[in-house]
């Protein structure tokens, strides 16, 4: 024997309240959880008092931001950076200075190479007083490479002289943020030299 | 009085010390004209004649070896490396004696 039991389909106005009852709950989860942690808009603050934020963080979307400190060992500057690559012909005897110009705070790094050994000296002319000159770095090499910070605006390089009866190449290559170039061959006045463009 | 003293000392050595910072170093390639013991006086490869200032300091080198100040003779073909405010008026901190450099 077997007995059927007739169920009665759920009426229109039940399926409506079910429907508008789901619609609301997926709401509030969209707006609790799924958007604090998905795309971290948290307008409720149940996000943050969840901890859904730092799933939000957690996917790399929120980036902490550093800036380097003033005298910090990162040096950041967004404009006037430049490359430089050239070879110096030195005379017998022969003597030349190749100088950046470079603001205070400006850095640079070098490497030159001689094809003999050559006198050197690394020394600066100040642009508020041309003739306070000074020496960082001087002695005989036929290479040289390092980094330099300018203790203020000015220009700043290398006189090189020979002290052989032969000409001497110089191959000079630099990066930093210096604006342009001066040349003096044999004592005589500079001229400026222009550099290739900004990067 | 003599915090003065010790002041004013200070202060002229600091004077002295960036007046010498200032000096430029010079070469002159050339022959010597004539020599004393105070000074020497070479023409240049351009053509100018100078005088240079030599004392006990001046360092005089030939074939790579240092030699006499009075090894600075007329004729002889000079590369001297000098410092001063103006070429005109530098003094004499090395002298090589080489052979002359073809024209």
């Amino acid at each position: 024997m077997t007995t059927q039991v007739a169920q009665a389909a759920p009426s229109r106005r039940a399926l409506v309240t079910a429907m508008t009852f789901a619609v609301v709950a997926a709401a509030v989860v969209l707006v609790v959880a799924v958007l604090p942690a998905e795309y971290g808009v948290d307008v409720t603050g149940a996000g943050r008092a969840f901890g859904l934020l730092d799933l939000y963080a957690a996917r790399g979307a929120v980036t902490e931001t550093l800036t380097p400190a003033p005298d910090g060992p990162v040096f950041s500057r967004n404009d006037g950076y430049r490359t430089d690559a050239r070879t110096l012909t030195l005379s017998g005897y022969g003597t030349l200075e190749f100088k950046y110009a470079l603001d205070e705070g400006a850095a640079m790094i070098y490497d030159w190479t001689a094809s003999d050994i050559v006198g050197f000296d690394f020394h600066t002319e100040p642009a508020s007083n041309p003739d306070a000159s000074e020496s960082f770095d001087k002695g005989e090499a036929a290479a040289r490479r390092g980094a330099y910070v300018a203790p203020y605006a000015g220009i700043h390089g290398w006189y090189w002289k020979n002290n052989t009866d032969h000409d001497v190449t110089i191959t000079l290559t630099s990066a930093g943020f210096y604006s342009s170039g001066k040349l003096f061959l044999d004592g005589g006045p500079g001229e400026d030299v222009v550099l290739a463009g900004t990067r | 009085m003599k915090a003065r003293l010790a002041i004013a000392v200070i202060v002229g050595l600091l004077l002295a010390a960036a007046n010498a910072g200032a000096h430029d170093e010079f070469r002159i390639i050339g022959t010597i004209t004539a020599a004393q013991p105070t000074q020497v006086q070479v023409k240049s490869r351009e053509g100018k004649t100078l005088s240079i200032k030599v004392n006990t300091e001046t360092l005089v080198y030939r074939d790579n070896k240092k030699v006499a100040r009075a090894e600075l003779k007329a004729g002889r073909f000079v590369v001297v490396d000098a410092l001063g405010d103006t070429i005109e008026d530098s003094l004499a901190l090395e002298v090589r004696i080489v052979p002359s450099l073809p024209k």
